[in-house]
């Protein structure tokens, strides 16, 4: 075999041991490496800053487990930049999940597994209230923009719903004035769409993306979704928009996990792009069999 | 064990995707015919913008990114969406006024 045609056909044990070589160090020892803002997450985070005072934004977490890693990230600048609005301009902010496996991720956003979160000063209750886990999928999603107290009686921690303060001003769809959706699959964006945007076309949706989900959201924006954060490369470029209001968030334990998977994405983009090239290279260069 | 072992197991499983690109990428982007060169050509653009370093490299990898997800590729998944849309509107149709009896099962 020459030089030309082992390099077509490295064995796939060799990339793999490469790529974890290229991406554990960085992970833990972040090299923090540059970025530059794209557009979408600088739109993503003008958006929520120009939520009016006082106005309802429901933030909910689509995901479970396996898209944590990526949208881990996303979930806590999220989280502490709708804090940082309650504070700024008295926002309201209802936290839910059509995913069961979602429901435990909020408290653990906020409660201390990244943090304690730093809350400003936000009352439970009458600043923002958790939900938790609605059921139905799209069901639910439909039974929530006609009656929120009737698609989910109790929040998380089972207080009735009809006694929490905040709630007393969201019925239906037509008091939510932004749909903040990070998810990982279905039900997501598309079932939104059709159950919350169909009934109020005024409803403004910032999406919280997995890098591969990323062309089905394209069509829909600017028109339905405002605006998205694409996987970890938006996780990491909004913490670092976050940070300069809150720098704690940087130097915390995501903030600093966000820096790791920054790098750790231009390192493994950078490898994958070598091998391919040395890929071709061997295949143009081998010799032919007449 | 939602901590310690679902979001383990879940963190595993999806993480091991990289592994599975990664190889699937190389062997795969091999410039063999026209149309699989400008597959190529397309697949390294996107992730160079994709990757954050890439627009650090040169800033218009961002830009040549971006061109390619809001047209060819935007027209692509509209195409799709419209195609999946017309598909199960003529399926309806076909159920609705009986030409369509697969779902009952059975044989002739």
């Amino acid at each position: 075999m020459s030089l030309w045609e082992k390099l077509e056909a490295i064995d796939r044990r060799v990339l793999y041991a490469l790529l974890w070589i290229v991406v554990l160090p960085v992970l833990y020892y972040p090299i923090n490496l540059p970025t530059i803002i794209s557009d979408l997450t600088r739109e993503y985070y003008n958006q929520i800053e120009a939520i009016p005072s006082g106005s309802v934004v429901v933030l909910a977490y689509d995901l479970g487990p396996a898209g944590w890693p990526e949208l881990g990230g996303q979930c806590y600048a999220t989280m502490q930049h709708l804090f940082t609005m309650i504070n700024e301009k008295g926002i309201k902010v209802v936290m839910l999940c059509y995913w069961a496996t979602g429901a435990a991720l909020i408290p653990n956003t906020f409660e201390g597994v990244y943090g304690p979160m730093d809350q400003m000063g936000a009352e439970y209750g009458v600043d923002w209230v958790n939900l938790g886990y609605i059921a139905g999928g799209e069901v639910g999603m439909s039974n929530f923009a006609m009656d929120t107290w009737g698609a989910k009686p109790t929040d998380y921690e089972g207080t009735l719903v009809s006694t929490i303060p905040l709630m007393q001003n969201v019925r239906t769809i037509q008091d939510v004035y932004m749909l903040i959706s990070i998810e990982s699959g279905t039900p997501g964006f598309e079932e939104y769409n059709r159950q919350w945007w169909t009934r109020k076309n005024t409803l403004k949706i910032l999406i919280g993306a997995l890098g591969v989900s990323i062309p089905g959201y394209e069509p829909f924006r600017p028109q339905r979704i405002q605006s998205y954060l694409p996987g970890g490369k938006g996780a990491s470029e909004y913490i670092s928009l976050v940070g300069k209001k809150v720098p704690a968030i940087l130097a915390g334990q995501m903030g600093k996990k966000a820096v790791g998977v920054n790098d750790a994405l231009s390192t493994s983009h950078i490898l994958v792009i070598i091998f391919v090239a040395i890929g071709n290279i061997g295949y143009f260069l081998r010799p032919r069999r007449k | 064990m939602y901590d310690y072992v679902l979001s383990a197991l879940d963190g595993t499983m999806y993480s091991i995707l990289a592994f599975f690109i990664a190889s699937g990428a190389y062997r795969a982007f091999r410039a063999r015919t026209a149309e699989a060169a400008l597959l190529l050509i397309a697949g390294t653009l996107v992730m160079l913008g994709n990757a954050p370093v890439g627009g650090v490299i040169w800033t218009g990898f961002l830009d040549i990114n971006s061109w390619i997800q809001r047209i060819p590729m935007m027209a692509g998944i509209r195409g799709i969406l419209i195609g999946a849309g017309l598909g199960a509107i003529a399926m309806g149709i076909r159920i609705l006024t009986g030409r369509e009896r697969g779902y009952l099962g059975g044989g002739e």
